[in-house]
């Protein structure tokens, strides 16, 4: 069982126990999600309250978590959840979903066109700009690139299916390519 | 169309050396994972208070209901576990449940802001600016630390609905031409 695992499982117990497994949880991983919220250009009191949002709904709802996904998955389909009722509340008129957070940036996309400084620099810049750009795909990249994320782990952040979700990967290799192209010939040789 | 290339591409970018992966993919995965590292590690982490933001989740969820004992914290600080025993006692008797949202208004400010202390400051928020552009009335909406301030031009002649939404608030008719009302938390 990992810290995380354990604390999951004191907030379970209610009581004392949840205290010290809400506050193991939150000294985690609050931060993050603080970061999360930024990059997805949420004002930054806003930003402080969704952590709040996350943080009860993962009391709320653990009982609810049987281990199917690893837990910082099920967690951050949680800190997902709550970014797009942010952008629900903000757009009360017109209806927002999973689909909606990705379009959002994908419309906003300005890829860059410096080639110059080798193969390194070029394509830090090309991934810098694509994670400015497009920070819900970068964070999903960086799960699989870091943190060991398994399709079935990326497919219960997203809430799709694992055929769907290996799209998903394709398609962001797809938006990333777009930046790169500055530097191509780097890559070709 | 995802296909065996994407899967290469994505395993190596896990750090994975999947069999028969075309070096070009390959080359370009590594690249960018790479990048991807670098990329963190120039990432400078936000300012964060994680004890006063603990402290606040803490209390909400007692708030909530939701079973933690915020005294536990404090078991090794006699001191602090008996004021936030107080704190918890006063703020148990302020916060009972109400079968509905209760907004009083509390009256300051030279210019008469009203204040609307919610359980849940952005429901209120949301319902009582949703009521103003019912009213055909644009309001400016002002986040103002955890609270927000909502200024809405208010007609000399304000009619029956009108005087609905400020009574389903709990609000009093501005003195001036411009209605102004702060909604925060109830402590």
């Amino acid at each position: 069982m990992n810290d995380d695992q354990d604390a999951l499982e004191k907030i379970r117990q209610g009581g004392t126990a949840r205290t010290e497994g809400v506050s193991r949880l939150y000294r985690s991983h609050a931060r993050r999600f603080l970061a999360y919220f930024l990059k997805h250009r949420v004002p930054r009191d806003h930003a402080e309250d969704l952590v709040q949002d996350v943080f009860v709904s993962i009391v709320r709802h653990a009982a609810e978590f049987r281990g199917e996904t690893r837990i910082d998955a099920w967690m951050w389909a949680i800190a997902r959840n709550a970014l797009i009722d942010h952008f629900r509340r903000a757009r009360p008129e017109a209806p927002f979903d999973e689909d909606d957070l990705v379009r959002l940036a994908d419309a906003q996309a300005d890829p860059p066109r410096d080639a110059g400084g080798g193969l390194e620099e070029c394509v830090r810049r090309a991934y810098a700009a694509f994670a400015r750009s497009h920070a819900d795909r970068a964070e999903v990249l960086a799960r699989v690139a870091f943190e060991g994320w398994s399709i079935e782990d990326v497919a219960a952040l997203l809430k799709r299916t694992p055929g769907a979700t290996r799209e998903y990967l394709s398609q962001c290799r797809k938006k990333l390519k777009a930046f790169l192209e500055p530097c191509r010939d780097y890559l070709a040789g | 169309m995802a296909d065996k290339d994407d899967q290469d591409w994505t395993e190596t970018l896990a750090g994975k050396d999947p069999a028969g992966a075309d070096p070009r993919t390959v080359k370009e995965a590594e690249a960018v994972r790479r990048a991807m590292l670098e990329e963190r590690g120039r990432e400078t982490p936000p300012v964060f208070d994680a004890e006063s933001g603990l402290q606040r989740l803490l209390f909400r969820l007692q708030r909530e209901q939701l079973g933690t004992d915020a005294r536990a914290r404090f078991r090794h600080f006699p001191a602090l576990a008996l004021a936030a025993t107080v704190v918890l006692t006063v703020g148990l008797v302020l916060l009972l449940p109400r079968p509905e949202e209760d907004v009083r208004p509390v009256t300051r400010g030279f210019q008469g802001t009203q204040v609307l202390l919610a359980d849940d400051p952005r429901a209120a928020r949301d319902r009582f600016v949703q009521g103003l552009k019912a009213l055909g009335i644009e309001p400016r909406v002002t986040p103002r630390g955890g609270a927000t301030l909502i200024e809405a031009p208010w007609p000399a002649q304000a009619g029956q609905r009108h005087r609905a939404l400020l009574d389903a608030h709990f609000l009093r008719p501005p003195e001036g031409r411009t209605l102004v009302v702060e909604i925060r938390g109830r402590p």
